[in-house]
C-alpha cells in the first residue's frame, strides 16, 4: 500500500489529535504539526494528503471546499452522550461534509454521530484515541495503518509514464461512489466526472472534451449517453460500460456500438449470461464485477440480541416479499418470543411509481394490517427509519434475509455479511452466481421455505453455531464484495480485458 | 375478573379517514395543477380561444404558441422541473441509502406511524380504569393489565399512539430494552430507540401527561435513562404495584 510520500497536516492541541499524529508518523506519513487551528496558508508545495483537525479547530476560513475529501475529523471534545443524542454540535455539523473520515473514539459515539449526521454515516470509523496509558496504543497504530491502506491504495498500474486519465460518465453515480473515491486516492490516476443531465440527455460539447482528454471512459449506465460515447470515442481509447438490469429489459442498449466497447460489466454471472443471450454481444466482452460493500463502515460489534434478530432492507416493491419474512418471524416467535424482525425500507407511499400501482398499495396496506393484527408480529416486527445509517442499524441484526422473487444482485445480504450477520437467501434466479450456496435455501416457496430457514435460525441461535456461521459469511464478504477487492477489479478493467464471466462467482472458493 | 374488551377507537378511525382524504385531495390537486400546466392543455385552450374568436385568436396565435414553446423548453431544461417520464426515469435504486430527490407520493410527514395506527385493530378507549401508555415488555404489560388499561407503545408508531390515546400516565420501563421491540433502549447503543423515548417525554409534557420511570437494576445498564431522570415526573421501583405507579404519576401531575 502507498505510504511513502504521504503528507499530513495535524492541527490542534488536543491529546487525541496528538496521539493520532504519532500513529501517522509511525506509519510512515510525513506529518507537520500545527498548534491551534488549521492555518489558513499551507506552506507545502502540494496539498497535504491528510488534514487532521477537530471540528473546534477548524475556523470558518479553513472550513473551505479545499479541505473536502482530505479532512480526517476526530470526533473529540464532544458534549455529553445525551446532548449528542439530542443534536450533533454545530461545529461538527459544519465540518462533517468535508470529512473523508470521521474518527470516533468509541462505537457508542460512532452510533450517535451516525444518528445525528446522516450525511457521514458511511464515513465514520472507530479509532482507539483513548489515553496513552490504556492498553490499546498498539491497536491505534494497527487501526491507523489499516485506514491508510484503505484510503491510499497502491498504484494498480506501476510503470506508467504518466497518470491514467479516467472519465466516469452517467446521470446517477451513487453505485460508483466508493469506486470514484478510491480512484481519487490512487496516485497515478487523474479522474474527471461527466455528470450528465439525465439518463438520455447530456452536454455533447462537454462529453466531446472528455473524449479528447481521457485514456479510459467508464459509462455507469448502458444508456443513450453510453451509445454516444461508443460512436464518438477516439481510436484506441478504452470504453467500459456498466449494464444494469433495467437497461437489459429496455431498448436503450440497442444504440450502443458494441464494436467500440471494450468491456461490458454486469454484477453477476446470471446477468452476464442474460446479457449475452439478450443482446447477442460477444461473450468475451461481457464480464462480471460484483457490487461492493464497505467493511470499514459495516463491520461493527454486534449487540447482545443479534442472534435473535432478523433484518430486512428494502421491502418495496412487493416482489421483495415482506410477507415471507413475516411468515418466518411468526414461525420463530412461536418457538422463542425473543425473535424479532427489523425492517429498514421505504414504503409504497414514499415512492410515486409504487403508489401509482394499486397492487403495490394494497400489498403495503395489507402487510401493515397483518403486522398490527397478529399479536406475535405486533411485538415482533419493528419498522426502523429509512436512511444511510445501515452500519449502525446492522449492529442489532444477526440474520439478514433476502426473500425476493427476483433480484439482479441484492446488496442487502452482502451488507449483512460484511457486518457479521448470517444471510438467509431464497433461491431467486441467479443467487447462486453471487452468493455461496450454503446460504441459499433449497425450497423456493411456501411452508417448506419458511421451515427450512426457521430451522437454520433456531439451530444457529440455540446451538451457538451462529458465531461460526457469521465469521464465515464475513470472511466471504471481505474477499468477494469488499470495496477494496472490487476496486482492484475495476482498476484492472480500466486498462485491460477481464476474463469472461464464469458460471458462478468464485465466492465459494476456499 | 372479566375485563371488558376495549371497543375500536372511532375517533382514530375517523382521523385516519380524514388524513387519507386530505392526502388524496392533495394528490389530486397536484395532479390537476400539473395537468393545467401541461403543454397539451395550454395548446387546447389556445385553440379554443381561436375557435371562439377567430379574428383576435388568429392574430394572437403566433405569440401565444411561441410562449407555450418557450415554457416547454424551459421546463425540459430544468433538471428538477417535473417528474421524469417512465422512459427517461432510468432504473430505480435500491431501498436503503440516501433518499432520492423528488416529490413524495403522499404529502403527510408521518406516513408510516399514521398507517400503522390505522392498521391497529384495537386501542384503549374506555376510562373506567387508569389508562397507561407503556414502553415495556409483554410480561410487565400483563402484570399491569389486571388493574389498568395498558396501551403498548412500539417504536415505529409510539408518538402517534400516544397522541391518539392520551393516557393518564406514560410509563417507561427501564427493563424494556433487554429484548423485544425496544431492545437496546436506554443504552445509547441504539440511538433511534432513545430518541423515540425523548420524543415521547416531550410529547407527554406538552399534553400534560405525567411520565413515570420504572427503575431498572442499575443506572450503568441504562445510562441514557439515568441521564434523563429529571425529565420524568416520578420514579417507581421495578416491583411497584399499579396503584403506586398511578399514584406516582398523578401525584406528580
Amino acid at each position: 500500500m502507498r505510504r511513502d510520500g504521504l503528507s499530513a497536516l495535524v492541527a490542534g492541541d488536543r491529546p487525541e489529535v496528538g496521539r493520532l499524529a504519532g500513529a501517522l508518523e509511525r506509519a510512515g506519513v510525513n506529518v507537520r504539526r500545527a498548534t491551534g487551528a488549521v492555518p489558513a496558508e499551507d506552506d507545502s508545495e502540494r496539498p497535504r494528503d491528510i488534514v487532521v483537525a477537530a471540528s473546534t479547530d477548524l475556523p470558518a476560513a479553513a472550513t473551505a471546499p479545499g479541505l473536502a475529501g482530505r479532512l480526517w475529523l476526530p470526533a473529540v471534545g464532544l458534549p455529553s452522550d445525551l446532548e449528542l443524542l439530542v443534536a450533533a454540535p454545530a461545529a461538527l455539523v459544519d465540518a462533517a461534509p468535508l470529512a473523508r473520515w470521521v474518527l470516533c473514539p468509541s462505537e457508542r459515539v460512532r452510533g450517535l454521530v451516525d444518528a445525528g449526521l446522516a450525511a457521514v454515516a458511511k464515513r465514520t470509523v472507530v479509532l482507539p484515541l483513548g489515553t496513552e496509558d490504556e492498553p490499546g496504543a498498539g491497536d491505534l497504530d494497527a487501526a491507523v495503518a489499516a485506514l491508510l491502506d484503505r484510503t491510499f491504495p497502491a498504484t494498480p498500474w506501476p510503470g506508467r509514464t504518466r497518470p491514467l486519465r479516467v472519465v466516469v460518465a452517467g446521470h446517477a453515480l451513487h453505485f460508483l461512489d466508493a469506486i470514484t473515491e478510491w480512484l481519487r486516492g490512487v496516485d497515478d490516476v487523474e479522474l474527471r466526472i461527466d455528470h450528465v443531465t439525465s439518463f438520455a440527455r447530456h452536454d455533447e460539447a462537454a462529453s466531446a472534451a472528455h473524449v479528447e482528454w481521457a485514456d479510459t471512459v467508464l459509462c455507469e449506465w448502458a444508456s443513450p449517453v453510453a451509445a454516444w460515447y461508443s460512436r464518438h470515442k477516439r481510436p484506441g481509447q478504452r470504453l467500459v460500460v456498466r449494464l444494469h438490469r433495467a437497461e437489459l429489459y429496455s431498448s436503450w442498449w440497442h444504440d450502443i456500438d458494441i464494436e467500440a466497447v471494450d468491456q461490458v460489466v454486469c454484477v453477476s454471472g446470471h446477468y452476464a449470461r442474460l446479457t449475452r443471450e439478450t443482446t447477442g454481444w460477444p461473450a468475451e466482452k461481457v464480464v462480471v464485477i460484483p457490487n461492493y460493500v464497505d467493511s470499514a463502515v459495516l463491520d461493527r460489534p454486534k449487540l447482545a440480541g443479534a442472534p435473535f434478530t432478523l433484518g430486512m432492507m428494502g421491502v418495496t416493491p412487493r416482489r421483495k416479499r415482506l410477507d415471507l419474512a413475516l411468515d418466518l418471524t411468526e414461525r420463530l416467535q412461536a418457538a422463542d418470543p425473543r425473535f424479532s424482525l427489523h425492517v429498514k425500507s421505504q414504503f409504497a407511499w414514499d415512492l410515486p411509481w409504487a403508489w401509482r400501482d394499486p397492487e403495490e398499495r394494497a400489498a403495503a396496506e395489507q402487510v401493515l394490517r397483518r403486522v398490527r393484527g397478529v399479536p406475535a408480529l405486533a411485538d415482533g416486527v419493528v419498522f426502523d427509519a429509512y436512511g444511510p445509517d445501515v452500519g449502525a442499524w446492522l449492529r442489532k441484526v444477526g440474520w439478514v434475509v433476502s426473500l425476493s422473487d427476483d433480484e439482479s444482485f441484492h446488496l442487502a445480504p452482502a451488507e449483512g455479511m460484511a457486518s457479521g450477520a448470517v444471510p438467509l437467501i431464497r433461491p431467486w434466479p441467479g443467487a447462486e452466481t453471487i452468493y455461496d450456496r450454503r446460504w441459499i435455501a433449497s425450497a423456493d416457496e411456501g411452508a417448506g421455505l419458511v421451515e427450512e430457514l426457521a430451522d437454520r435460525v433456531l439451530a444457529g441461535a440455540r446451538d451457538g453455531t451462529w458465531d461460526a456461521l457469521r465469521s464465515e459469511a464475513q470472511r466471504q464478504a471481505r474477499r468477494s464484495f469488499d470495496v477494496v477487492a472490487v476496486c482492484e477489479r475495476f482498476a484492472r478493467v480500466l486498462v485491460e480485458d477481464l476474463e469472461p464471466a464464469a458460471a458462478e462467482f468464485p465466492v465459494r472458493a476456499g | 375478573m372479566d375485563v371488558p374488551t376495549p371497543p375500536v377507537l372511532d375517533a382514530a378511525d375517523l382521523a385516519r379517514r380524514l388524513r387519507e382524504t386530505e392526502a388524496e385531495l392533495a394528490r389530486v390537486t397536484l395532479r390537476l395543477r400539473r395537468l393545467e400546466d401541461s403543454t397539451s392543455v395550454q395548446v387546447a385552450r389556445l385553440l379554443r380561444g381561436v375557435a371562439k374568436n377567430p379574428r383576435k385568436g388568429l392574430a394572437d396565435l403566433p405569440h401565444a404558441a411561441a410562449r407555450i414553446a418557450r415554457r416547454r423548453r424551459g421546463r425540459r431544461a430544468r433538471p428538477d422541473s417535473s417528474s421524469p417520464t417512465v422512459r427517461e426515469r432510468g432504473p430505480a435504486t435500491r431501498g436503503t441509502g440516501t433518499p432520492r430527490a423528488g416529490a413524495p407520493a403522499e404529502p403527510a410527514a408521518q406516513r408510516l406511524p399514521d398507517r400503522l395506527l390505522a392498521a391497529s385493530a384495537v386501542l384503549v378507549t374506555t376510562r373506567d380504569r387508569p389508562v397507561l401508555a407503556v414502553v415495556a415488555d409483554e410480561v410487565a404489560r400483563q402484570r399491569w393489565g389486571d388493574e389498568a388499561h395498558v396501551q403498548p407503545l412500539r417504536p415505529d408508531d409510539a408518538l402517534a399512539v400516544l397522541a391518539t390515546v392520551l393516557p393518564d400516565v406514560l410509563v417507561v420501563d427501564a427493563a424494556a430494552g433487554r429484548d423485544g421491540p425496544w431492545s437496546g433502549l436506554g443504552t445509547y447503543e441504539v440511538p433511534e430507540r432513545d430518541r423515540t423515548v425523548l420524543d415521547l417525554l416531550r410529547a407527554a409534557r406538552d399534553r400534560g401527561v405525567p411520565a413515570v420511570l420504572v427503575r431498572g437494576s442499575g443506572p450503568e445498564e441504562v445510562p441514557m435513562l439515568a441521564d434523563t431522570r429529571n425529565l420524568f415526573s416520578a420514579e417507581v421501583a421495578p416491583d411497584a404495584a399499579i396503584a403506586d405507579l398511578v399514584a406516582a404519576g398523578r401525584g406528580a401531575a
